[in-house]
């Protein structure tokens, strides 16, 4: 099963979700977001470079994700999909993404920053210790669900479609 | 031959068709994932609007002191809103990815306009969320302009795209959801597959996982689970957090003997100006009120102190008065906050001498701190020396 056999595109979108609400949300979401928003950034960093600060941060947000994490997480899930059998792709896949999002949590305390030398009540734990007892939770979880669904797995696997 | 069929990229890549094979790009995930990511937003955005009203009041709101533990249930669910949304936006944007890649992009004025919107959409949530984790981390190093007005406009920015994009796939959304309901309507057998409902749960799952990991920062029955937190209620000088010391503030070495109280100002009569062993021998008040931070974590102390309001009374100061309190920390944003009429009249509005029966301790406020109900924790002034009166 492809995205394209299921998300429709193209002149069928228009048809389908560009009607009155459409407009209506339109314009209340610009004004919201041009007002309030823009207006209200201009306002609040005044100077030019903060606001190409700011610019820079959301648009490179953007192009960061689409151009590194986004086709990052599809290449990884072609190659568990390549390397794992379907008993145990999905419950993997789970376990990396829980694992990435866990990583991505954390990381400021694993790095230390933000942690001043006179205040102690800032990232007190010992980071690497609490990561680690996670992430073998995480993987626990996996490995449980993959003998859970093993049987039905068993059934599914000899469907030869692609997935 | 009109101008994007002249355009249209070769077949390779992702613009291949059937480039993206797994089953779990589809509308239904997408619109299951969207709506929970918009519960998410919409609770963020609305505890976020009431922080930043309690921090830069506009003209039109008014703080409330009462029910005292409010601001600690609604910061505390911001953050954990915000965590917890963090798994379901990338997975969102995952499930939705080959639509970056249709050709053509756009049909018509609207569905470039809509399109268009994606760009403050993505941009703005994925903003938000990593600024807000750096936020709770104390990291400020990555960027130059101030976070709060920095988050604050992004939001915005953010909820007006969420908007034209719920416009949008509204009518998507209730037709996809609307589906396993209808009993008449079969489903395409992938769509029910276990596999799929394995993919929510999953992405359920590390939602909850996170939370259940970092959400003990403010609520205590968690505690001892808060392995991802950044902060624990039970850490720190007197058995819980700081954010700024007194040596980040240059109140380490605070004289006691020339230390001073002074209520002055326009708005009173009588001038006052009390030494530290003159508070400690004033009627004290004691109240159980949370310190609750604008970074998610909370505790719950017993303070005990001089009413503000008797210290108002005794400088001839009418009920219902705006005062401003002001911190011998030199700098800052916070060395000073305002007390509007309702909280400096609450009884449990206090400029507290102690906590837990002990005197504060210097990364607390010694010797003089102001504790008052349903504040966030950078308004209860540490080291305090002047209660001002317009």
């Amino acid at each position: 099963m492809t995205a394209d056999a299921q998300i429709p595109t193209g002149s069928a979108i228009k048809d389908q979700e560009h009607g009155v609400v459409f407009w209506v949300a339109f314009v209340i979401g610009a004004t919201v977001l041009f007002v309030f928003g823009v207006r209200g950034l201009l306002h609040d960093l005044p100077s030019a470079t903060l606001q190409l600060s700011f610019a820079k941060w959301v648009v490179g947000a953007d192009v960061v994700h689409d151009l590194v994490i986004a086709p990052a997480a599809c290449a990884l899930g072609a190659l568990a999909h390549r390397w794992l059998s379907p008993r145990v792709r999905l419950p993997v896949q789970s376990a990396l993404f829980a694992s990435v999002i866990v990583l991505f949590l954390v990381q400021n305390a694993l790095r230390g920053t933000g942690k001043f030398r006179h205040n102690a009540s800032i990232q007190p734990l010992n980071y690497a210790t609490a990561t680690i007892t996670v992430l073998v939770v995480i993987w626990l979880i996996a490995g449980a669900w993959i003998i859970v669904r093993a049987p039905r797995s068993d059934q599914r696997a000899v469907d030869p479609r692609p997935r | 031959m009109n101008v994007f069929e002249r355009l249209r990229p070769p077949e390779i890549g992702p613009f291949r068709t059937g480039a993206f094979r797994s089953e779990h790009h589809n509308e239904r995930n997408a619109a299951t994932l969207g709506v929970a990511l918009g519960v998410c937003f919409t609770i963020c955005f609305a505890t976020g609007l009431y922080s930043h009203a309690l921090q830069t009041p506009p003209s039109w709101f008014t703080a409330f002191p009462r029910p005292a533990g409010l601001y600690r249930f609604t910061q505390g669910l911001h953050i954990a809103t915000g965590i917890a949304s963090i798994p379901l936006l990338v997975a969102k944007l995952w499930t939705v990815y080959p639509k970056l890649f249709t050709w053509p992009p756009f049909s018509g004025v609207a569905q470039a306009l809509e399109r268009l919107m994606l760009l403050p959409l993505v941009g703005g949530a994925l903003f938000l969320v990593v600024s807000g984790v750096n936020n709770i981390n104390l990291n400020y190093r990555w960027y130059v302009f101030n976070f709060r007005p920095g988050h604050y406009r992004a939001a915005w920015i953010t909820v007006g795209a969420l908007i034209v994009h719920i416009g949008a796939k509204v009518s998507t959304t209730r037709r996809v959801l609307g589906r396993s309901r209808a009993s008449d309507t079969p489903q395409p057998s992938s769509i029910a597959s276990p596999d799929r409902r394995g993919f929510l749960g999953a992405v359920f799952g590390t939602s909850a996982l996170v939370t259940v990991f970092t959400v003990g920062q403010t609520f205590r029955p968690f505690r001892t689970l808060a392995l991802l937190a950044p902060r624990r209620p039970d850490v720190g000088p007197q058995g819980f957090p700081v954010n700024r010391t007194a040596v980040e503030a240059g109140t380490a070495n605070v004289d006691i003997d020339a230390y001073r109280l002074t209520i002055e100002g326009p708005g009173v009569r009588r001038a006052l100006s009390l030494r530290y062993d003159e508070l400690l021998a004033m009627p004290q008040r004691s109240a159980e009120l949370p310190i609750a931070c604008v970074e998610g974590w909370s505790a719950s102390r017993q303070w005990r102190g001089v009413p503000v309001r008797h210290l108002l009374d005794l400088a001839g100061v009418p009920h219902d008065t705006h005062v401003t309190v002001a911190s011998l920390q030199r700098h800052g944003a916070y060395s000073t906050s305002e007390l509007t009429g309702s909280v400096t009249d609450d009884a449990d509005t206090l400029l507290a001498l102690t906590v837990d029966g002990a005197p504060l301790h210097p990364d607390h406020g010694y010797p003089v701190r102001l504790i008052a109900p349903n504040r966030p924790g950078v308004l209860q002034t540490k080291w305090v020396h002047k209660v001002s009166v317009r």
